[in-house]
Formats: structure tokens, C-alpha cells, sequence
């Protein structure tokens, strides 16, 4: 069952009197729990695309489809519910919220939803391993741990669809492996949708299908 | 444990986390809350007392009072009334004597059934039981000081001797003024004419106070007012009658309050300013929350509920503030609060206090807050889109604010129209400053891109001063109206100090001699040791100017002085050794049919739109007497020397009935023992120090002059606010630009330097333009208003300026250590990687 699909997606930006064409005519389709990985270099558009996907941009033209609804029909405020109950997000920088320990940070999004699930969050701490770390603030975690926050909170609404951007690209290797296998296995468990922008070839050999971005378009 | 809404959690944990907003953000509010709360507290505290002892304050449910003794007609209306419900009260200057001192007294004889309403409070006896035995008086503290008396010791008062009966802690009736001369002395009617004074007074104060049931007492009123028409006499009921602080007290209270309300004002910009730092620096986790879903009511709803608590909370500190303020410095107030109003932070004033705080806490922040709609959620993907819209006074905001402060005024002045009048002079008052300081720093800066200023990290520091986001120009606007306005009143001050106060003026009577007698010359100029200056005095009413009358008059030319009052004119044959004759040849031209020559002063000629030969027409005692203007005579200068505004020749006035005063120069340390020696002999004068006159005066002045410093150094206060918290809002681009020039290889000292010279710059030339207005306004009032020489107070200003650039010097230093220093190197490290 497709979860998410694009239609001529283009995204450009002004530069001065020009205008840059970042995507140009992108359709893609992912089905309801496939693991996606999206490669390119730096500049191609990637995290573009994401950000197309995740409801987090509008674009210049085209459709973006999830779960039946068009996210380019959406007020912002539509966009921010939907990102509330069907979107979950890693990024590479974790964007955790620093005055919120971990967990506070994992039941956020729970929180802004109006609801109220504190076994849910005692359950997500448990599987990322950070039980004995949840009133700790990210600047005293380290960055697989804060990784690990991130993807606890991302998976605690049970969302659709989980977009990744560069999970491990801010921890060494035995992190990014521990996370990595994480991710995967609570993805797998929970039927999400993942899609992960990555340059690392071997993540991206993990994942159901890779989506190769270059110049804005898939290759 | 994750219970609660975590939104607001954010914003309270980074807004705790970071001292410096909370820290800003409540003194802004607590400078000018506390401030407000204070004045509305002690308005407050005045107007209930007012309320409560309304009818004890009036003295009567009518009462009638008069510098003339009252006419037949009155005298049969009072008769009327039962002499258990009425008081007949004398009152006047006079002195009292006691072993070899003497002191200046304000007399009141009563009638025994004083008081009707109310309580007279007395120290021995506590409670006065309407007794008083013949040759018993009633006197205050400083009667007993002065004259070195206990209860029960003799005093003489005019020709008669009395015994202090005791002591008054609280007379009723008595106008609620923190300033006047004379000590209260209280005796029986009964009493009066044995002191021998009641005829050779000049000013005696005739007072009846009625108690009447509201008809009667409706009727009374209707009777006496219809009685006293087209007369001076005076005649309130207990409603319509003054019983507010005196009209100084009042208006200045008022005055303290506009100054605090333009500080309320100043201190909401440096709300709006810390809040835009604040939400500047919260980008990056407003991003992510919005990327997290959060709705962007929820959002702004936090903050919000953040500032608004923070709102109430300054409140509370502001009235904690305002507590220990009138515990601790109910002295301070004495000028304008008299002692018997009991003084406490009231809730009325509280409450309005924190309607004030959200209210302006809500204006201040709202387009702060709207802009975060522009939040984009993609920023945590793209750093380059982060940026929040920018603040922008909307017309609707302006229009609001606008509303704000005219509400804000109407509620001060107690009236709209008057609320309107004063907002729009503050928004031209405010509008002009602006104008004149963009004027100054659009020099400034085109000084420096120009190469004028050759001097490479002065340029620098100039260059700076107009970085975006600094507000200079809101700094620079304050701090030069805010002292322009202290300058002012410093410069003013130590003008009339200099010049009248501390140092007596040379030349200048220092001792005034009330109610002469001719055949008394002699005697006084020996008691004296040298020869007194005599001035006759005729009291006369003006009926017509260029054949108008004075109502005509009054609706010509205003309310500069009351031409229905009576006009003391005098006769003499040459010009006062004080003054000059500025317009015609002689002081006197001759007569010419039934019109006789008058000398006019030339600020009342010119208040009077008189030239030489226009006609001036009198009532002297129930005479015309028609006069043509003569000559127009100017004073060198201001000062305590006695002047006329109408002096004739001595054969048209001689025979007028008249009264005398006399003035003569002698040693301070001489007048006490002159003063006792004339109340020995002549009890009938009144004897005035002027030395001790105006050391009195100056004090009065000096704490009126302290609590309006006080209260326009808050608005400094509020500048400085506005300096501290642009500095924390442009702290990024302060740091990248010492980054920049660090890996240029400027040095720390230099760094440190760059900073100071930039507040100094700025600092000074604020310092300098508010100055220069304040002394240039100064100068004006004191030589072309009060002719008098205008003194540079030079220590005041260099104190002041030391002041400024002391602190200018400290908050640079801490701010350079703390911001600049602790964290370049970081920057530095960052931008190399």
C-alpha cells in the first residue's frame, strides 16, 4: 500500500534576480513499512527532499501525498498536526531541546498532542537504553545517547512515516552502528515507513531500495 | 514526572537559564512599577483620609470665611444659627515673646464650641473637652521648642500674658499643607481683644463654621452665598469645599506621576527590547518545536503565559519595593505629604499596578511574539532559513499604544480632555527629542564616513554605535531628555540657591517689619541701630484698564494675575534705589484734569498691554481715583527687595487710609534680639527673618527638588535598561565582529577598549546634547524670566558626568568580559575550523 508519493516535484530557490532549481520533477512511491535510503552529494538536493516530504517545506510546484492528503493543500497548522501524529524525525544534529531532559524530551511530542502516556515513554527509554540516564539534559549525554533520545522521541507517536537526515553523521562508528541497529529494529517493530538521507553506502545497503539524487533529480 | 504542558516548561527553563532576561526584565518593571506605586499609593493614601474626615477637614456643613470682617447681612444669617452649632474663628500673624526669645505665630481664637466636627488632639489631656480658662492658650511643639517653655509656663502675645494650657498634637480643620509660616497658637476669642491686635492687623482671616442638618444647611448656603455676591467672602458647604493636599502638593504629586508614566513608557522599550533578544535567541529550539508538530497558538501561547507571570511577578517585587520605600522613606515625602496622612501601599494601587504590568507587558511584547509566526520548522534542516520576521510597528500597534497612553493620562489627570492635551505634548515633547537626536547622530556618523576622525579604533567605536539592532537612537533619546530634564531643575536650583538662598543676596533686606506705625519710625530705627526703610501701603481695587473692565480684561488677557484681587499701591517722590525708570522722563508727569499720575511696573504694564498715557481707574476704600500711566519702571533684579506695581505721588495718597511695612539690612545674629526687643515693645508688628525665611524656603525647595531627581533618575534607569538589554540582543554580532577582529590579530586590550570607547561616544554625546539644552533653557528662565544671574553649577555637571562615564566604563568591562571575552576564542576556533 503506498504510505507516500510525489508527483513532478519541484522545489527552487531566488538567488539575486535568478532562480535556482534544487529539485526538478521528482516522483517517488514508498510503501507503508519499507525502509528507503535517498544518496547523493552534498548540494544535490537531498535534504531538500526531505524536507519536501516531511511537510517541513512547501514546494514550488507538484504534490506530495501522504496517507491520502495532500501536504501542499495544508495550512500550517494542518501541516504542524500531521507532522504530530504521522511524521517522526532524526536529524543529525538531534535537535533535542536543551532545557528538557530525556525524558521530557521523548514525551514532547506526546505532550504537544494534548495526550498523556508515561508507559509509552518508560518503554521507549527502556529500549533505547537510557533508563538510567532519563533526567539528564542533552549537554551532559553523549552524542549516541543523544541520537538515542532522538529516536525514542520520533517513535513515541507511533508515527506513519520516520524521515532520517544523516542519523549518524555526527557520531563515530561504534555509535553510529549502535544507533543504527537501533533505529532499524524499532522501525521494524513498529511498521514505520523509514526514510534515511545518508552518504554512507553501507546504511544505504540496509534499506529496502535506495532513491540517488543528482542535480534535483533521481538518477 | 513528564505531567504538565512541557511547552511552557521550555521557555521558563531557558528564560531562568539565561539571569540576564529575567533580571532585565524585572527591573525595567520594577523601576517604574515600584515608582508609580508609590505616588498612587501616597494620592491614595491623602484622598482616603480626605474621605474620612471630610467634614472634620471643612470645619462645618457651610462655612464662611473672609479677609473682611463680615457685613450685617452675614452677621444676621449666623445669628440664626444656634451658638452650640457654629465656631467664629480669628486668624492671623503675630509674635509671641518668652524670657528673651521671640518667635513668628499663626494665631487662631475660636469659640469654645470648636470644634464641631472632628477631634482636637492634645498631648497632656489628650482629648480637648471644649475647656479653655481665661488666659489659657493652646500652642504647638515648636512653641515650646522656640521659646524654651513647658506646659504650664507664661508667654505674652501681643499686650496680653497667657498660660500653656498644653500642648496640640492634631488640629482638624487645619489645611492639609506640608509648608507654612508661624506656629500654631490657639486662644478664646474671648481672649482677642486683650492682646491689643486686632486693630492694628493688616491680613486677618474671619472664619465661621456651621453645623446643620442638610436642609438648613442648604438653605444657610443659598442665604450667605446670596448675601456675599459680587464680594470676596467665601462661602463652601462640606462637599464643594478644598480640602485636598495644598494646590503645590497636588499638582506637584501630579507632576512626580507624568514623569513616572514617560518612564512606564521607557521601561516597556526595554521590555520589548529583552523579549526580542530573548525569542532571537530561542530560533533554533522554536524551530524544532514547530518541526515537532507543536501548533503555533500552543507556541506563542507560551510565552505569553512566560511574560505575563513574569509581569505579575515584577508586580508583586514592585509592591514589595514600594512597601519598604514608604516603611523606610516616609521622611523623603514630608514636602508634600503632611505628617497627619497616614501613609501605606494601598490595593487599589496594586491592583491598577498589575493591570499597568500586563497591560503594557502584553503591548510591549505582543509584535515580539506575533513575529514568531514566521517561524519556519524547515530551519532545523537549513540554518540560512531560520531568521523570524522582524518586529514592525503596525499601524494598529501604533494606534493602540497611542489609546494605551491616552487612557493611561485620562486616568492620571482624572479627565479626558486634559489626558488628551498631555499626550499629544508628550508625543510632540518625545517626537522633537527624536528628531534632534537623529539630527546629532546622523552628524556623528557622517563625521566618521567621512574620515574626519582619523583615529582608526575611534572610528571604529563610532562605526559601532549605529550597528543594527543597537537602539542607539531610543538610548540616546532617553538619556539626553532625561537629563535635560535633572539638568534643568539642577542648574535652575543652584541659580535660585546662589543667588537667593545660600548666599542672601547683598544689598538685600534681610529683616521685614508687618503693620507699622508712623509715630513708631523712630523707636524702630534705634532698636535697629540704623534707619529702616518705610513703605506705605494703600489697598485699592483696579475697576478699569483703557476703559475696560476687569472681566473684559480677564477674557483678553488671561489668568496671569486675578484683577479682581485687591492691589497694594504705595507713594513715593523718587525712583527705589532698586529700580530704573525704563520708559518716560520723570516718575511722575503732572496732573491732568482728574486724572493723577501712576508709575507702573513693567512686567504688570506689559501683562496690562499699558502705555505711557493710558488711563487706570481705582476703587481706593469706596473712592475712584483715575490715573494715567506716567512713567513705566523696571526692577535691576529679582530678589527679596520690596516693589509696587503702582506707586503715586505722595500728596494724591498720604491721606489714604494705609498700613506700613518697613525693611532694613542688619547682622543675621542680630535679628532674633531685634525681633524679641520690637514684640516687647511694639506687639502690634509682625517681624519677619528673611535670612530664616529663606533657609526654610530652601529646604521646602531642596526636598521637592530631590524627589523630582529621584524620580527622573529613574528614567535614566530605564535608558541604562534599554543600553543593557540592546547590548544582550546585539551580543552575536559583537562577538562575530571581535572574531573577525581577533583573527585579524586585534588584542584583547584593544577589544576591551573598542567597547568602552563606543558607550563613552555614545554616552557622552547624549550627556552633552541633553546638557547643553538644560543649561541653554536655564539660562533663559533665570536671566530673561527671574532676572537673575545665571550660575553654572560646575560641580553638580562634573559629578554627573563622572557618574556616567563610571558606569558606562563598568558595564563595558563586565559586559566585554563576560560576552566578549569568555567566548571569542570559541567563535575564533570555529570559524578557522
Amino acid at each position: 500500500m503506498t504510505l507516500l508519493r510525489t508527483q513532478n516535484l519541484n522545489k527552487s530557490f531566488p538567488i539575486g534576480d535568478d532562480q535556482i532549481n534544487v529539485l526538478k520533477g521528482i516522483n517517488i512511491n514508498i510503501e507503508a513499512g519499507e525502509f528507503v535510503a535517498i544518496m547523493g552529494k552534498s548540494g544535490s538536493g537531498k535534504s531538500t527532499l526531505l524536507s519536501l516530504l516531511a511537510g517541513l517545506d512547501q514546494a514550488t510546484s507538484g504534490q506530495v501525498i501522504l496517507a491520502d492528503e495532500d501536504l501542499g493543500q495544508l495550512s500550517e497548522e494542518q501541516l504542524a498536526i500531521k507532522r504530530q501524529s504521522d511524521i517522526g524525525f532524526v536529524f543529525q544534529s538531534f535537535h533535542l531541546i536543551p532545557t528538557l531532559n530525556v525524558e521530557e524530551n521523548i514525551a514532547f511530542p506526546l505532550n504537544i498532542a494534548r495526550q498523556h502516556n508515561p508507559e509509552k515513554v518508560d518503554a521507549l527509554i527502556e529500549a533505547v537504553e537510557l533508563a538510567h540516564r532519563k533526567k539528564s539534559f542533552p549537554n551532559q549525554l553523549s552524542g549516541g545517547e543523544k541520537q538515542r533520545t532522538a529516536i525514542a522521541r520520533a517513535l513515541v507517536t507511533d508515527p506513519k512515516i520516520l524521515f532520517a537526515d544523516e542519523p549518524t553523521g555526527n557520531l563515530d562508528e561504534t555509535n553510529a552502528k549502535q544507533v543504527i541497529e537501533l533505529l532499524l529494529n524499532l522501525q521494524k517493530a513498529s511498521g514505520t515507513a523509514l526514510i534515511i538521507v545518508t552518504h554512507d553506502p553501507a546504511l544505504a545497503a540496509l534499506a529496502d531500495r535506495t532513491i540517488t539524487i543528482k542535480d534535483g533529480q533521481i538518477s | 514526572m513528564t505531567k504538565g504542558n512541557l511547552s511552557r516548561r521550555i521557555v521558563w527553563r531557558e528564560w531562568l537559564g539565561h539571569g540576564i532576561y529575567p533580571v532585565l526584565f524585572c527591573l525595567s518593571l520594577l523601576v517604574s512599577l515600584g515608582a508609580y506605586l508609590v505616588l498612587d499609593s501616597l494620592q491614595s493614601a491623602v484622598d482616603e483620609y480626605v474621605i474620612t474626615n471630610q467634614k472634620a477637614m471643612v470645619g462645618g456643613d457651610v462655612v464662611i470665611q473672609s479677609n473682611q470682617p463680615f457685613s450685617d447681612d452675614v452677621r444676621q444669617i449666623l445669628s440664626k444659627v444656634p451658638r452650640q452649632d457654629q465656631v467664629n474663628e480669628h486668624q492671623f500673624n503675630g509674635m509671641a515673646y518668652a524670657h528673651d526669645a521671640s518667635l513668628l505665630l499663626r494665631i487662631k481664637a475660636i469659640d469654645l464650641t470648636y470644634p464641631l466636627y472632628g477631634e482636637l488632639k492634645l498631648s497632656e489631656s489628650n482629648t480637648w473637652d471644649h475647656q479653655l480658662a481665661p488666659g489659657q492658650v493652646l500652642v504647638e511643639r515648636q512653641v515650646l521648642t522656640a521659646l524654651n517653655l513647658s506646659i504650664g509656663d507664661r508667654l505674652t502675645v501681643g499686650e496680653a500674658e497667657f498660660t500653656v494650657a498644653d500642648e496640640i498634637i492634631e488640629e482638624p480643620d487645619r489645611p492639609l499643607t506640608a509648608f507654612g509660616f508661624g506656629a500654631r497658637l490657639i486662644m478664646s476669642n474671648d481672649d482677642l481683644l486683650k492682646t491689643g491686635l486686632m486693630g492694628s492687623r493688616s491680613r486677618i482671616q474671619y472664619r465661621a463654621e456651621l453645623r446643620l442638618d442638610d436642609e438648613q444647611a442648604q438653605a444657610t448656603l443659598n442665604a450667605l452665598k446670596q448675601a456675599t455676591k459680587g464680594t470676596k467672602t467665601r462661602v463652601t458647604g462640606d462637599e464643594d469645599a478644598n480640602t485636598s493636599i495644598s494646590q503645590v502638593s497636588g499638582n506637584f504629586l501630579q507632576f512626580l506621576k507624568l514623569l513616572v508614566v514617560a518612564v512606564i513608557v521607557l521601561s516597556g522599550v526595554g521590555l520589548m527590547s529583552v523579549v526580542k533578544a530573548f525569542a532571537g535567541r530561542q530560533q533554533h529550539t522554536n524551530a524544532i518545536r514547530r518541526a515537532l508538530g507543536e501548533p503555533i497558538s500552543q507556541l506563542k501561547n507560551s510565552y505569553y503565559g512566560l511574560l505575563l507571570g513574569m509581569a505579575v511577578l515584577a508586580t508583586a517585587l514592585a509592591w514589595g519595593l514600594s512597601w519598604l520605600v514608604i516603611a523606610f522613606g516616609e521622611s523623603s515625602f514630608a514636602a508634600i505629604i503632611p505628617a497627619q496622612v497616614e501613609l501605606t501601599v494601598a490595593w487599589t494601587s496594586v491592583v491598577k499596578v498589575t493591570l499597568i504590568a500586563l497591560g503594557l507587558t502584553f503591548l510591549m511584547t505582543h509584535s515580539t511574539i506575533q513575529s514568531l509566526n514566521h517561524i519556519k520548522p524547515v530551519a532545523v534542516l537549513h540554518d540560512h532559513q531560520g531568521s523570524q520576521g522582524s518586529w514592525r510597528t503596525s499601524k494598529g500597534w501604533v494606534l493602540l499604544a497611542t489609546l494605551a497612553l491616552w487612557a493611561l493620562m485620562t486616568l492620571e489627570m482624572g479627565d479626558a480632555w486634559m489626558g488628551t492635551q498631555v499626550t499629544v505634548g508628550l508625543l510632540v515633547i518625545a517626537l522633537l527629542f527624536t528628531a534632534f537626536s537623529g539630527l546629532l547622530l546622523k552628524g556623528l556618523k557622517s563625521l566618521a564616513e567621512r574620515g574626519h576622525i582619523k583615529h582608526w579604533l575611534s572610528k571604529l567605536a563610532v562605526m559601532s554605535i549605529f550597528r543594527k539592532g543597537n537602539h542607539t537612537m531610543l538610548f540616546f533619546t532617553t538619556l539626553s531628555m532625561a537629563i535635560m530634564v535633572m539638568g534643568s531643575i539642577v542648574a535652575l536650583n543652584h541659580t535660585i540657591d546662589q543667588q537667593l538662598l545660600s548666599t542672601y543676596p547683598e544689598n538685600s533686606p534681610n529683616m521685614f517689619l508687618l503693620d507699622v506705625q508712623s509715630d513708631q519710625h523712630e523707636a524702630l530705627d534705634d532698636m535697629a541701630g540704623k534707619a529702616l526703610t518705610y513703605y506705605p501701603v494703600i489697598r485699592a481695587r483696579i475697576e478699569s484698564v483703557r476703559g475696560l473692565d476687569t472681566q473684559t480684561l480677564r477674557d483678553e488677557l488671561g489668568n496671569y494675575d486675578n484683577l479682581e484681587r485687591v492691589f497694594n499701591l504705595s507713594y513715593a517722590n523718587e525712583v527705589l534705589p532698586t529700580e530704573f525708570l525704563e520708559r518716560g522722563d520723570a516718575l511722575f508727569d503732572v496732573k491732568t484734569g482728574d486724572s493723577v499720575p501712576v508709575s507702573m511696573l513693567s512686567s504688570f504694564a506689559e501683562f496690562l498691554q499699558v502705555e505711557l498715557g493710558d488711563e487706570v481707574v481705582f476703587n481706593v476704600q469706596g473712592i475712584t481715583l483715575k490715573a494715567h500711566v506716567s512713567s513705566i519702571r523696571k526692577r535691576h533684579q529679582r530678589g527679596p527687595s520690596p516693589f509696587f506695581y503702582f506707586v503715586f505721588q505722595p500728596e494724591v495718597m498720604a491721606s489714604a487710609p494705609q498700613i506700613q511695612f518697613a525693611t532694613g539690612q542688619v547682622e543675621a545674629h542680630r535679628i532674633p534680639d531685634i525681633q524679641t526687643a520690637i514684640a516687647k515693645k511694639f506687639p502690634g508688628i509682625t517681624t519677619l527673618n528673611g535670612a530664616s525665611i529663606a533657609k526654610q524656603l530652601k529646604s521646602y525647595v531642596d526636598q521637592l527638588t530631590q524627589l523630582i531627581q529621584i524620580f527622573t533618575g529613574l528614567s535614566v534607569l530605564a535608558g541604562l535598561m534599554i543600553f543593557i538589554s540592546s547590548l544582550v540582543s546585539t551580543s552575536q554580532d559583537r562577538l562575530k565582529d571581535s572574531a573577525y577582529f581577533r583573527l585579524m590579530g586585534m588584542l584583547t586590550k584593544d577589544l576591551y577598549l573598542l567597547n568602552i570607547m563606543e558607550f563613552i561616544i555614545l554616552g557622552l554625546s547624549a550627556f552633552v546634547a541633553g546638557g547643553s539644552l538644560a543649561w541653554l533653557t536655564t539660562y533663559v528662565i533665570t536671566t530673561e524670566w527671574f532676572n537673575l544671574p545665571f550660575s553654572f553649577p560646575w560641580q553638580t555637571t562634573l559629578l554627573a558626568s563622572a557618574a556616567l562615564l563610571g558606569t558606562l566604563v563598568v558595564i563595558s568591562l563586565v559586559y566585554s568580559r563576560l560576552v566578549i571575552q569568555s567566548n571569542v576564542m570559541n567563535l575564533v576556533r570555529k570559524m578557522v575550523g
